[in-house]
């Protein structure tokens, strides 16, 4: 950027700095000639900003912290860069020399990156804002449904010959609607007609698809019905293909497979749909039900997890019991029914004929064609044995994307997997493994050089951003809803169908703009690759976690930069530094880097107590987490300069080569965590950067440099509390080290 | 294990009908003031009688160491009422335990009140063909109009046919508190290091005499603290008849010691200062537990079995002072009076064993049994 504007706002106890001292790092390093004014924020501060923003390409405001006020500090598409002087110096340090010398280099790295910023243009395609719905249950009808009353298209892909998936097959459901006390009629059926009705939903059963290629905006779906090939290009995804049923053979303990009067609560709601509840093995009537609960769940030799659904599928289907005269039992571990289900259970257990006690099944007996029930550890007291003419199996739901070759990192081959977060790691030995699982089938088949499916986390559900963004998944343009992304009963898929379509139709428009979304929404900068000094080493290919890098047969990669949720992954991996965003690149960062005043020990008096340290914060976790901090009132070392980035991953290592040969004595990586339950939002950004500054470790050492100079600190959001410690304490060891020998060369 | 619908429903139908709404989180035997610690109750009662287990329901003394001071009904997160729910059960026990259950059944019905009435009823008018009394001139001495040896008679058969049927409910309690089915919990380690079941032991009367102290001073009762006022109405209305009691042993000495042919007795006489004290006591006890029933929804109103008790109580007192007062007023009314007040007093013996007087019986029994294998309430 060429005409950049300084502005420092004096407001905010600022002024407790010295302001002349500010002016003169603007006007004598920088040459610009500064505005100073006590209260930017307010109505006239904007309006002179906004007056001087159409005479500049750039504006540097020395104010707040770059996450408070941002949409009033926009002025059309000009470059705004934060000297963070309010929550990084003055709330959160003394004020003192050390303090002003703090805030003095703030502004010199806010210049600097103006300066050095380039004007980003979008990436504008003709797209298409259609949106395909793969699956026509209750998730998927909903999904197209509210896709069309918003004004969209939808196009709905179901494999079986009629909509309307598992809920179709039940005699009743459970309420949908508050006060959620009810049995209801089956729902599905209305929503069926509705879809079929509909003139901008096009159907497609008896369908799967063959492949999607493209990016978000330019998805080109092929589909295969009955051999025949259909072919259209859609803006938006949502995956809706719902659960399958646990497979029951693997409980033979609890008489499944043993006993033809054992069936699961799948086969009863059939029996009852049928309106045929009878003894199964001879036809007989039936008056006692036992319904056991948590079958082949909460159990790590079938299912760890809880369906949460099984409970209130089992009071409902008690009622059916009650319907034809008949007493039903339902023994638990716990009774789940939570939230405003309390309700529908106490609207159950109102009826004399149901009785419920907590319990274990100790054994299932069989005599002269009845079965005997044996449970114990009750709530009655004893132990109790029970006659019974039918037992319900409570199973549990998996994902239709359990057990589908989901990504290639999933399936590793000699190499260890490096992603600690894949909690399943399949047991792959060969080629021939991949094939096998390859032919369990496949929902998306998506060309994507990192896997045709997405990717899932714990228990084969898709990965995804769960805390912000349930419905997101770790491919751009494609949400997830419904039971494939967490069991769940109708009223929540419901729900979950119209958070899913929101975000397609939200996704569709930004994509029309170029724009990116979640966590970045509305970015419209992408990165640029320098493709002629590509050395073919797949790191960015292998490490962006969305998938956005496709390759070629040498290796090169091909971007497609709809896909690309501007994480800067890619950009940290690189070793030849070739990638590069408009306004975050290389040169920006390196020349930020060494506008940093370091004092020489050779020329100043006193710089060898002032040592120099840099702290790269993501923007996601850790910023905010250092900003709360400051916010509640902590203190902590001035030695060290907060260089915000959009992800830890995003850190290129010649970043920390800048650093140190220009004299800095420690750098602090502070990000979110990874691991399991991992916090980042760029899902690995964190955890590489922690893999790469081990790397960095072992050159440092070959520099005679200690590798403690560089670390890797995560933070939670809520652990404000602890970032004065992380900080100081790590200021402290490297002040115990000594003093960067490389400081004055 | 079989499960009884029916008594489930009849619980429910008895009062207990938010029994279903228990989901045994044990709230209330963790408040209950009454409840010992080991396998306290009401909750495992609560789900006995969820299942419909009648068998272990007339087999448990605990039932009746409650008291309903209704603290578990005010704590219950589900409104349960384990309170209602067991003052429900002790009506269906009741009735369980009576002979015949049938006329029990009849009695607890709010349609039975035709035969509740219609017995003495007959029974007075018969007397009344019978013997054709005549309304006497002159002052008003009920003697003159019914004898008093008429009156002692009636009230041998009488209470003698309810000791009967108390006796028969007696020992089927007893032999069924201290049988197996009850035995959840109490057991002990005995010689050979096996564990035995434990009875009542042999120290029946001194846990009896000190089970009737603790009746006599309502001490377990002064530990409720939600339905308090019950603590006072109860000892009120107890030791309103107590004292009456007394006032009538006052009379047989007039009658039988001092040979007074039939009693008129002034207000000012010894005796009937006595009497007087029992009836107010009995009248202002029995209204105040009347007006509160009415104050809480959360913690029950009560039920026509309930209701049918306290109303009877109530009348008596009201009708015993209606005819004292007629009496001093000079009113021939006073003798129709006497007829309405014979006709209560019957149905609260000859129903004692059916209706809620019952408790004073099986509840005395609890207490000596818990009394006998140390079930005391937690401190």
């Amino acid at each position: 950027m060429e005409k950049v504007g300084v502005y420092i706002c004096t407001g905010c106890d600022i002024d407790r700095l010295d302001v002349e001292r500010l002016k003169n790092v603007a006007k004598e390093e920088f040459g610009i000639e500064p505005k100073v004014h006590p209260h930017l924020c307010s109505q006239q501060g904007v309006e002179m900003l906004k007056k001087d923003a159409s005479e500049l390409d750039a504006l540097v405001i020395a104010a707040c912290s770059p996450r408070v006020k941002t949409a009033l500090f926009t002025f059309d598409d000009k470059y705004v860069e934060r000297a963070n002087l309010r929550e990084g110096v003055v709330w959160s340090h003394e004020i003192d020399e050390h303090a002003q010398e703090l805030a003095e280099d703030y502004l010199r790295i806010a210049i600097t990156k103006a300066q050095k910023a380039m004007k980003p243009e979008p990436y504008i395609q003709e797209i298409s804002k259609d949106i395909l719905v793969v699956g026509g249950g209750v998730t998927g009808l909903t999904a197209a449904l509210e896709i069309a009353s918003a004004g969209y298209k939808a196009y709905l892909v179901e494999k079986e010959a009629e909509l309307g998936g598992w809920v179709a097959k039940y005699y009743k459901t459970l309420p949908i609607e508050p006060p959620y006390r009810r049995i209801e009629e089956n729902p599905v059926f209305r929503l069926v007609e509705e879809v079929k009705a509909n003139e901008n939903i096009e159907i497609y059963t008896s369908a799967h698809i063959d492949s999607i290629s493209g990016q978000p905006g330019m998805f080109d779906v092929v589909l295969d019905k009955d051999g025949e090939k259909i072919q259209f290009r859609v803006g938006g995804i949502v995956v809706a293909t719902g659960w399958k049923p646990y497979d029951a053979s693997a409980l033979e303990e609890l008489g499944y497979g043993k006993f033809a009067d054992v069936v699961t609560n799948l086969e009863f709601e059939e029996m009852a749909k049928g309106g045929k509840i009878v003894r199964k093995s001879d036809g007989g009537k039936v008056e006692n039900v036992v319904f056991i609960q948590c079958a082949g769940q909460r159990d790590l030799n079938h299912l760890p997890y809880c369906s949460s659904v099984c409970c209130l599928v089992s009071l409902k289907q008690a009622k059916y019991v009650r319907e034809i005269g008949g007493n039903a039992f339902i023994i638990y571990k716990d009774m789940r029914t939570p939230g405003l289900w309390e309700d529908f259970y106490k609207e159950m257990q109102q009826d004399v004929g149901i009785y419920l006690t907590k319990g274990e099944i100790r054994e299932i007996k069989e005599e002269n064609g009845k079965l005997t029930v044996f449970v114990t550890n009750t709530l009655l007291g004893e132990d109790i044995e029970i006659k019974a003419d039918l037992v319900v199996l409570a199973t549990g739901m998996v994902s239709t994307l359990k057990g589908l070759y989901t990504v290639k990192e999933e399936f590793p081959d000699e190499k260890a997997v490096p992603y600690k977060h894949i909690a399943e790691p399949h047991p792959v030995k060969s080629e021939e493994d991949v094939e096998i699982i390859k032919r369990a089938g496949h929902i998306l088949n998506l060309s994507y050089r990192q896997g045709p499916e997405l990717p899932t986390l714990k228990y084969g559900f898709p990965d995804s951003n769960y805390i912000c963004f349930p419905y997101e998944s770790r491919r751009l343009g494609i949400y997830a809803a419904g039971a494939v992304r967490a069991p769940m009963e109708i009223a929540s898929c419901i729900e979950d169908a119209r958070g899913a379509a929101l975000k397609a139709i939200q996704a569709v428009e930004l994509v029309a703009e170029g724009k990116t979304t979640f966590p970045r929404t509305g970015d419209i900068d992408f990165p640029n690759f320098f493709l002629q000094r590509c050395t073919q080493c797949k790191r960015c290919t292998e490490e962006c976690p969305f998938g956005a890098l496709d390759e070629d047969e040498r290796g090169t990669p091909m971007p497609n930069p709809l896909r690309c949720r501007r994480c800067g992954i890619c950009f940290g991996a690189c070793p030849e530094r070739i990638i590069s965003f408009k306004t975050y690149s290389i040169d920006q960062m390196a020349s930020a880097i060494k506008s940093i005043h370091v004092p020489d020990p050779n020329w100043e008096e006193g710089a060898e107590e002032k040592f120099r340290f840099i702290v790269f914060a993501c923007e996601n976790d850790a910023l905010p987490a250092l900003d709360m901090a400051a916010l509640n009132g902590k203190k902590w070392s001035p030695l060290a300069r907060v260089i915000p980035v959009r992800c830890l991953g995003s850190v290129n290592t010649v970043f920390i080569a800048d650093a140190l040969s220009k004299g800095i004595d420690g750098i602090l990586l502070i990000g979110c965590k990874y691991g399991e339950d991992y916090q980042c939002h760029f899902i690995r950004g964190s955890e590489l950067a922690n893999r790469r500054m081990e790397n960095v470790g072992e050159t440092l050492q070959r520099l005679m440099l200690e590798k403690e100079r560089v670390q890797v600190v995560e933070v939670s959001i809520n652990e404000w509390d602890k970032i004065p410690e992380i900080i100081n304490s790590f200021v402290n060891q490297i002040m115990e080290i000594g003093a960067n020998p490389y400081k004055g060369f | 294990m079989e499960v009884d619908t029916q008594f489930v429903k009849d619980v429910v139908g008895f009062g207990g009908k938010t029994l279903k709404r228990c989901y045994q989180c044990a709230t209330c035997s963790v408040v209950c003031p009454q409840s010992p610690e080991e396998a306290p109750f009401p909750r495992k009662e609560m789900i006995w009688a969820q299942w419909g287990l009648k068998d272990k329901l007339i087999r448990d003394a605990d039932i009746w160491l409650c008291h309903q001071c209704n603290d578990c009904s005010e704590y219950c997160p589900r409104g349960a009422k384990p309170g209602e729910v067991l003052g429900a059960i002790r009506a269906k026990v009741i009735q369980e335990l009576a002979f015949p259950s049938f006329f029990a059944k009849i009695l607890m019905k709010p349609a039975g009140i035709v035969v509740y009435f219609a017995i003495p009823i007959i029974l007075t008018l018969l007397y009344l063909s019978i013997a054709s009394p005549e309304i006497p001139e002159g002052e008003i001495v009920i003697g003159k109009f019914i004898p008093h040896q008429h009156i002692e008679v009636a009230g041998f058969l009488v209470g003698g046919w309810a000791l009967l049927v108390a006796a028969i409910g007696a020992y089927r309690f007893w032999t069924g508190i201290n049988s197996e089915v009850s035995k959840v919990y109490e057991y002990r380690l005995g010689e050979n290091a096996e564990l035995e079941a434990v009875k009542a032991s042999p120290r029946f009367i001194e846990c009896f005499f000190w089970s009737v102290i603790d009746i006599l001073k309502h001490s377990r009762f002064a530990e409720c603290v939600t339905a308090r006022y019950r603590y006072f109405a109860h000892f009120m209305i107890f030791w309103g008849f107590i004292i009456l009691g007394i006032a009538t042993l006052g009379d047989i000495i007039y009658i039988y010691g001092l040979g007074v042919e039939e009693l008129a007795l002034p207000p000012t006489d010894p005796v009937k200062i006595v009497g007087n004290l029992g009836a107010v006591l009995l009248i202002a006890g029995s209204l105040w537990a009347i007006t509160a029933r009415f104050s809480s929804e959360k913690l029950g109103y009560g039920t026509y079995f309930d209701w049918l008790f306290l109303g009877t109580i109530f009348a008596i007192g009201l009708t015993g002072v209606g005819i004292e007062a007629l009496r001093y007023a000079g009113s021939v009314a006073a003798y129709y009076m006497y007829l309405a007040h014979l006709v209560l007093v019957f149905t609260l013996i000859a129903y004692a064993p059916y209706s809620k007087f019952a408790h004073l019986l099986y509840r005395t029994l609890a207490y000596t049994w818990a009394k006998s294998v140390g079930r005391e309430p937690q401190k």
